[in-house]
């Protein structure tokens, strides 16, 4: 199906991303925007803009409603999720297609399939993926819950039934916390995602996170770009990312793939996606789950993979097929890290620093690709993600790519809020981590109890800096006039 | 790599070795936030709202157990007692959404 107008479903970074890859292709694009993005940088990137009154989620970028009407108005003939928001919702992706626009992204089936992690982990017996040992609970059912954990054997995982990307999810170690963990979570996963269904997994000791990229045409072909090792996480969600896993075997590496790959083809795969994994010590792995979109940390696979992967997804949508996209064997090349960039307090539970960007300045460096929404004056609100930035660097070995993003790091300068800058140079410096020697619980283990001061030297210096100290300058150039407390927003 | 510095406000960001600070504008105050000594206080550090306060008015509590759940962003956030005391007055309520900055109990002197 050929196209013209697409609409961009998305704020921040991924929208601006979204927008270049789209108008590289000769496609013109139409944003969204709730009040608080109205000066975003995805907004002046687009041909045409939607105002989506409001700021809550709810009212802006999940009310499918307004935005079909609006993207009828506007001629849109496609629309591109993005990550987050309504990229998993099988129901939009319907109403979308219903309305006469392409969804750039997999069938509303797939997406029902696998978004709903009961029903992929039925599929996956049928398709002979590995997967540990799990049960679904409903929380009104205290004892069946119990039950289920003594069963499948502490410690156990819950999980929303209906959901990712950490929301819902909480490590239990014994019966004893299970009650509170369990209402926690139900909590949670109602308040994300409208239903408060848990899914309770036998937990894999320090396992790692191996996904795999794949790709699927419209014509049944399904292929994969390798896989990103995403151990380093905090709070169930990824700080760090890179391509390809360091320490794992070719012939694990092959397995996983082509797990993916038959889990996928098995479904009718198209479009982009993600099959996720945990590997343990032995290098089995069990399936954990499948993202139907494109993830925040494609940019590494790009990276290595030599390959623009929201291109290949606009040209899957027209309908080409992928051996017309890639006529020739891919291969990976060199090493790819991704840091994730977040205003928030690593020290403090990784508590959200809502503020105003009074000064933003990402370094001009060799194999640096910045992805942001953002810039001086940007505020980061509470509405949203509190991702600042992606930083990604491709280097021909994997301690050149850590020494570049290092490097990197330390000449990037974002005043305003607190960000986890300093904790992403730590964990970079960390000795397991160069070692490649990560795991799911690395971050929790050595970064627990994370806190950073200023050095006295920088107390010794106070008064010159602060007579150095720069007057933070607005879009307009006036020093005072119309800007914003940091504070304002706390 | 020479500093770099701004002032907004009270508060001043540095770039110090390549790492970011914010650090009070107020000599003083950063002098003694670098000694550790910053007020013990127990903060809503961003508007949320109040899922489940573990603590009552009268009640003893040792550093680090739990006193509130807050949620923002759809995230839950715990938070612990910073010091040992005896709790005056609960000041949040649950289900209540709370601006940063409110107080979630008082401290009993």
């Amino acid at each position: 199906m050929k196209f013209q107008r697409v609409l961009i479903l998305n704020r921040g970074e991924i929208a601006c991303r979204l927008i270049q890859a789209c108008q590289e292709l000769g496609l013109k694009t139409v944003a969204v925007y709730s009040d608080v993005d109205a000066k975003s940088r995805h907004v002046e990137l687009a041909d045409d803009s939607i105002h989506l009154p409001g700021s809550s989620p709810k009212d802006t970028y999940l009310n499918i409603e307004k935005i079909l009407a609006e993207a009828k108005a506007l001629n849109c003939d496609a629309v591109h999720p993005g990550y987050g928001f309504l990229s998993e919702r099988a129901h939009a992706a319907e109403a979308f297609e219903k309305a006469g626009m392409k969804w750039i992204g997999p069938s509303p089936k797939s997406i029902r399939m696998l978004g709903d992690k009961l029903e992929a982990k039925k599929l996956l017996d049928q398709y002979k993926v590995p997967t540990a040992p799990w049960g679904e609970v409903n929380l009104k059912e205290i004892k069946a819950l119990e039950t289920l954990a003594q069963k499948i054997g502490f410690p156990v995982l819950l999980k929303a039934a209906s959901g990712g990307g950490g929301k819902g999810m909480r490590l239990v170690k014994d019966e004893a916390s299970l009650k509170d963990a369990a209402e926690s979570a139900a909590r949670e996963a109602q308040s994300s995602f409208g239903d408060a269904t848990l899914l309770v997994e036998k937990y894999v000791e320090e396992p790692r996170h191996i996904e795999i990229q794949i790709l699927g045409d419209e014509h049944g072909n399904v292929m994969h770009f390798g896989e990103r090792e995403c151990s380093l996480q905090r709070r169930h969600q990824k700080v760090v990312e890179e391509a390809p896993a360091p320490n794992l075997s070719q012939k694990a590496k092959d397995a996983i793939a082509a797990s993916a790959v038959t889990l996928a083809k098995g479904v009718g795969y198209a479009n982009a996606g993600t099959v996720e994994f945990l590997v343990d010590k032995n290098e089995d792995f069990y399936f954990l789950e499948v993202n139907s979109r494109l993830q925040v940390e494609h940019s590494v696979t790009e990276a290595v993979w030599g390959v623009d992967l929201v291109h290949a997804q606009l040209k899957i949508a027209m309908g080409v097929k992928l051996s017309e996209l890639f006529p020739e064997t891919k291969a990976p090349r060199g090493h790819a890290i991704q840091a994730r960039v977040y205003a928030e307090d690593s020290s403090k539970g990784f508590a959200p620093c809502p503020g105003t960007l009074s000064l933003v300045e990402w370094p001009q460096a060799v194999g640096l690709r910045v992805d942001t929404g953002v810039r001086t004056g940007s505020v980061i609100g509470l509405d949203y993600d509190a991702m600042i930035a992606k930083m990604t660097v491709t280097a021909e070995n994997r301690l050149t790519a850590i020494a570049r993003l290092l490097w990197c790091l330390r000449h990037t300068v974002i005043f305003g809020t607190v960000t986890n800058v300093n904790y992403l140079q730590d964990i970079l410096s960390h000795e397991l981590v160069k070692n490649g020697k990560m795991h799911v619980k690395l971050l929790e283990t050595a970064f627990g109890d994370w806190s950073d001061v200023p050095p006295e030297a920088l107390i010794a210096a106070h008064p010159t800096l602060l007579a150095n100290a720069i007057t933070p300058q607005t879009a307009h150039g006036s020093a005072k006039q119309g800007f914003a407390s940091p504070w304002e927003h706390a | 790599m020479s500093p770099k510095s701004i002032k907004v406000r009270d508060k001043l960001w540095v770039q110090w070795n390549g790492r970011l600070y914010g650090v009070a504008a107020d000599l003083k105050l950063a002098q003694r936030a670098a000694r550790g000594e910053e007020t013990q206080e127990l903060v809503a550090p961003f508007s949320c709202k109040v899922l489940k306060i573990f603590v009552t008015a009268g009640q003893t509590i040792k550093k680090g157990e739990p006193v509130v759940v807050v949620e923002a962003m759809k995230m839950e956030y715990s938070y612990a007692s910073p010091k040992d005391g005896v709790i005056a007055k609960v000041l949040a309520k649950e289900g209540e959404i709370l601006q940063g900055g409110a107080n979630f109990v008082a401290w009993k002197e």
